[in-house]
């Protein structure tokens, strides 16, 4: 194999493991991914809006 | 010492400092919505297509997360009952937002939160490294428009609902 070849398959390998790595901890293991059972999602937050609309009687 | 061996010792060194940074950014990641008011009073006239919200509200979206994608949503629960009144309902169709200046939309799409029809997607946005977190404004106008259907018949009454603002790192 030439030496270029083999530098970059190293330089891939070393670099697709943080990522790689970070990325299943954030899909798998955080607290909040449970917070909807259909639609396994994770760091998901949430408010809420109280509308009111008035209708009146035509005069 | 062979050159691809300090070359190797260099990547692995990286390797280790940018796994322990996603270790930590992971460790420390949140997603927090806050809403500028919790409510929204409309004056209705009967058949009208223009009925403003009394005020607007703005949704801060903060995202302490590594290398996420963000998108906020708006959403009822039911498309066909978002606003009700003894048994009349406003539908989540004649609800309209404008965001960020944009143009009003009914909440008429099928999202991954709320029911079937029943919002829309406000925004997105990427969060690249996330201790600093990155903040997002959404700043909402509202109309509801009284033109379709049956809605310019509406009888009178105070017609009330819940909108939902919900933030999402996929």
């Amino acid at each position: 194999m030439p030496t270029s070849r083999k530098y970059r398959q190293a330089l891939a390998s070393v670099f697709s493991v943080p990522f790689a790595a970070a990325h299943v901890l954030l899909n798998s293991h955080h607290p909040q991914n449970q917070n909807t059972g259909m639609h396994p999602q994770f760091l998901a937050a949430s408010g809420t809006l109280s509308i009111q609309a008035q209708a009146c009687e035509e005069k | 010492m062979h050159p691809l061996w300090n070359f190797l010792k260099t990547m692995v060194a990286t390797a280790v400092l940018l796994f322990a940074a996603s270790l930590i950014s992971y460790a420390q990641q949140t997603l927090t919505v806050s809403l500028s008011g919790n409510s929204v009073n409309f004056n209705l006239t009967a058949g009208s297509a223009n009925n403003p919200g009394n005020t607007s509200i703005t949704a801060t979206t903060v995202c302490s997360c590594f290398f996420q994608p963000v998108n906020v949503y708006a959403y009822f629960n039911n498309a066909a009952s978002a606003l009700t009144n003894a048994g009349f309902n406003i539908p989540s169709s004649a609800f309209q937002i404008s965001n960020n200046g944009g143009a009003f939309q009914a909440l008429t799409n099928t999202g991954v939160f709320g029911g079937a029809g029943a919002g829309i997607q406000l925004s997105n946005f990427f969060t690249i490294i996330g201790p600093f977190g990155r903040t997002h404004n959404d700043t909402m106008q509202f109309n509801i428009n009284l033109t379709g259907g049956t809605l310019p018949n509406l009888p009178p009454g105070t017609y009330a609902g819940t909108l939902n603002i919900q933030a999402q790192a996929p």
